[in-house]
């Protein structure tokens, strides 16, 4: 893919992934000339290229099954996306936009639920003249596009919603991570930065102000840690994708030692919308704790895979009645979250709403895709394939996580040819392996392993047990 | 400085140490014996001249900050000013992580010595159920990344690297940056790297070097590669060429004697210990020690350390990056001396035991 430069953050990993696009391999002659290019030891650069992934362009399938404010208005061109909200925030001041936020309570749509708020505030209050704006377009998690889809089709209003962030916290750099797979998004949000510096809405003192910001995609190569956020730093400066303790915050020391903010791209495109009609209006949508809307792909066995958008508080149960279409007999379960997520029994989903505390209540998580999983499914089968995927896409560095995972592969195989022998023995050791991981590991990824594993040995034991 | 607590014993500890290194340097302070140590905190990822990496997860601690308690790993959680607290070291949540944990390593690579004694001391006996890993090259590598570290960071060449994720995440085969130091061999824990000195030859990662011989006792010493890595780091000095030409044995220089260089690193022989059998002479990837011309108690000619190759002049040393041309802490020479004559001793922050 042609790119125009201005608009593209540029590293060795971006060059090895043009190497890999153009030849379909990177071969030990590239990796010479690259670290000649970059003056790096050979073998750094072989890491680099085993490391990442680059994938290769996959062609998407948006279906959309319901529609909410986000994404009632597609938002690809600048005619249609007037960026009132960012030229309100400019008249109001940065406080204001910061206390709309917080009233507006708006959570981050990572999957942990951190306040957007107090993380802008935690990042603005660090003094730096260099401060980088983060959107984590990742979507790494199997069977989701939701976070693809909002960047090729409301590109606009991700840019509004960072240029927002960013003049909260006095950002002046912001880099949009997304996958390098996902060529229709990439392209969009160039040809929107594009219109965006055309209409003085990017670059030096925008619209007159004092306020400066340079937006740049990252076309990046994969593998689904990146996704954690120190990790997803790394893999920006070039370096490999190992997450870091995060000891010393990321608000303090990020991206290149500088103060940085990282946002899920749905979390910035809720900015916008939040602006526009107060903070206090957005938060009557929604439950106690969790408020605004979500937006997921659902996918599985129903009767149509695609992208919602339903507001915080909506019964699981109706999720997967109205939207997914799926009567009661034919649905035993669902998993939420993707790998790091949960599964919840047929008998969970009625009352329990979309709701961060709700689902982690249970053990699972807010994320990108719900899987509904139908009668014929069997459990452990769903379960060796999210820890199979783990096993793959972790960095490999905390043997807990490494070994771990790749034991419970192991165990789950046994399980499945022992038919119902020692299967109790089996099952306990998968989940002390599990729990271990929880407890010794360094990330995210290696910490969540519990949570597909003992919900669905929690919920679903007969089936693990069963002859 | 910063307060902490570790176990039962309030301690000062100067900002920016780790974790580890307090707790190293409180046990040691409070038992007056280096030795107990690595009873107290194991570690198999951890080496005292490296960055941590933080990926055996053996050296973990309970950490209890701002009243939450949680599992930290010691190697790479700097100490702090600012924040008070309390660490415990032998809890069982403590214990039952790390026991997995060197289960789990256990099971990868059960054939290592080292391992097997690590797992003794931590009560590991038998592997749980798990099927053993066949892997036809590096047998004995967990992948803690010591022998990656350490060519970068002390040679600084970066021939090996880990390469790969995940499970399939393995050491790969030195690059054309080699140049057979050895410093690999040497460092690894679970000797997993295989180097072999037989006719002038050395076999290393597949590759075969040549050792250059001493013209003066015609041993082979160091490989051409290295002596030409060396002859580039100092081709700034002007130095005699026999400097570069001679064992560490043979080159004998009075010029440095009472040259006195601070270094992070210092290596005590034992000089009534030394058997004079040139191990360590052998092992030393920077050619530091060599031999003295004064016999010990047993009538042996002790080996000398010095931090610096030996002809250097003080004036020298402003100009070089002494990590890569002096000692780095590399403790091949501790790791290969069949006598225990050799000790290392590392500058750290400084810990101050309250009560």
């Amino acid at each position: 893919m042609k790119r125009d430069k201005r608009f593209y953050h540029e590293n060795i990993i971006s060059t090895l992934y043009d190497i890999k696009s153009q030849n379909y391999k990177i071969t030990e002659e590239d990796i010479k000339n690259v670290s000649k290019q970059y003056s790096l030891p050979t073998a750094k650069v072989k890491q680099l290229a085993t490391f990442y992934e680059f994938l290769e362009e996959t062609k998407p399938k948006y279906e959309i099954l319901a529609k909410g404010p986000l994404i009632s208005k597609k938002s690809t061109t600048i005619k249609s996306h007037p960026y009132d909200a960012f030229k309100k925030s400019l008249e109001q001041g940065p406080e204001y936009v910061l206390s709309e936020v917080k009233k507006s309570q708006l959570r981050g749509r990572g999957g942990a639920g951190f306040p957007a708020a107090r993380k802008w505030e935690s990042c603005k209050k660090v003094q730096n003249p260099e401060k980088y704006l983060l959107a984590n377009g990742h979507n790494g998690d199997p069977g989701s596009n939701s976070d693809r889809y909002l960047m090729a089709n409301h590109p606009h209003q991700l840019i509004e919603g960072m240029l927002i962030a960013a003049y909260a916290i006095g950002a002046n750099k912001g880099i949009i991570y997304a996958e390098g797979e996902f060529t229709d998004s990439i392209k969009k949000l160039e040809k929107a930065i594009k219109e965006a510096h055309q209409e003085k809405l990017l670059g030096d003192n925008i619209m007159g102000s004092k306020f400066s910001f340079d937006l740049r995609i990252f076309p990046a190569a994969g593998v689904y840690v990146c996704g954690e956020s120190t990790a997803l730093m790394r893999a920006i400066e070039g370096k490999v994708g190992e997450p870091r303790l995060k000891h010393i915050h990321t608000a303090e020391k990020g991206l290149y030692d500088k103060p940085t903010a990282l946002n899920n791209v749905e979390t910035l495109i809720n900015v916008p919308h939040i602006i526009s009609i107060g903070g206090d209006e957005y938060a009557k949508t929604g439950t106690a704790t969790s408020k605004g809307t979500k937006v997921f792909s659902l996918i599985g066995d129903v009767d149509q895979e695609g992208i919602i958008e339903v507001p915080m508080g909506t019964t699981l149960e109706h999720i997967v009645y109205v939207h997914g279409k799926r009567p009661w007999h034919t649905v035993k379960g669902i998993q939420f979250g993707g790998p790091l997520g949960g599964f919840l029994p047929k008998e969970l989903l009625v009352g329990t709403e979309l709701c961060f505390d709700a689902l982690s209540k249970h053990g699972s998580m807010m994320g990108d895709a719900l899987m509904v999983i139908g009668p014929d499914k069997p459990i452990p089968e769903t379960t060796q394939y999210f820890t199979k995927f783990l096993e793959e896409q972790s960095c490999g560095k905390c043997v807990s996580c490494k070994e771990g995972l790749r034991r419970i592969n192991e165990l789950l195989e046994d399980l499945k040819t022992s038919k119902g022998e020692k299967s109790e023995e089996l099952t306990n050791l998968i989940l002390d392996l599990a729990e271990n991981a929880k407890e010794s590991s360094l990330c995210q990824l290696g910490q969540s392993i519990y949570n597909p594993v003992s919900s669905s040995i929690k919920h679903f034991k007969e089936e693990f047990t069963k002859k | 400085m910063a307060k902490l607590k570790i176990d039962e014993h309030e301690v000062i500890a100067e900002e920016g140490m780790t974790l580890l290194e307090v707790v190293d340097e409180t046990y040691t302070a409070l038992t007056k014996n280096r030795n107990i140590v690595n009873r107290i905190i194991p570690r198999l990822c951890n080496h005292e001249s490296l960055e941590p990496y933080a990926a055996c997860r053996l050296c973990l601690v309970e950490v209890e900050r701002n009243g939450k308690t949680k599992l930290e790993t010691s190697c790479n959680y700097v100490v702090k000013d600012s924040e008070e607290i309390t660490v415990s070291t032998n809890t069982p949540r403590v214990q039952k992580a790390r026991k997995m944990n060197m289960e789990l390593i256990l099971a990868k690579s059960p054939n290592s010595e080292h391992l097997k004694h690590v797992a003794f001391q931590l009560g590991v006996k038998k592997n749980k159920d798990f099927k053993k890993k066949a892997d036809e090259s590096l047998e004995n590598c967990i992948e803690c990344g010591i022998c990656t570290r350490a060519c970068d960071q002390l040679v600084g060449k970066s021939a090996i690297t880990l390469a790969s994720r995940g499970t399939e995440k393995h050491v790969e085969k030195a690059t054309e940056d080699c140049i057979g130091c050895g410093m690999c061999y040497h460092i690894c824990p679970t000797n997993a790297i295989k180097m072999e000195d037989k006719n002038g030859k050395r076999k290393i990662w597949g590759k075969e070097f040549e050792l250059v011989k001493c013209p003066t006792c015609e041993t082979p010493y160091a490989t051409k590669e290295m002596i030409s890595y060396k002859k580039e780091l100092l081709k700034d000095i002007n130095l005699p060429e026999d400097f570069f030409t001679k064992c560490p044995r043979c080159y004998d220089s009075t010029s440095n004697e009472d040259l006195q260089v601070e270094t992070k690193y210092a290596v005590a022989v034992l000089k009534n210990i030394c058997k004079d059998c040139h191990r360590c002479v052998e092992a030393c990837p920077k050619g530091l020690i060599s031999q003295s011309q004064d016999f010990n108690q047993k009538g042996y000619a002790a080996v000398n350390w010095s931090p610096v190759p030996k002809g250097l002049k003080k004036e020298d040393l402003d100009k070089l990056d002494l990590e890569k041309i002096g000692c780095a802490g590399c403790q091949a020479c501790y790791r290969t001396c069949p006598e225990s004559a050799i000790d290392i001793y590392t500058k750290k922050g400084k810990v101050i035991v309250l009560k």
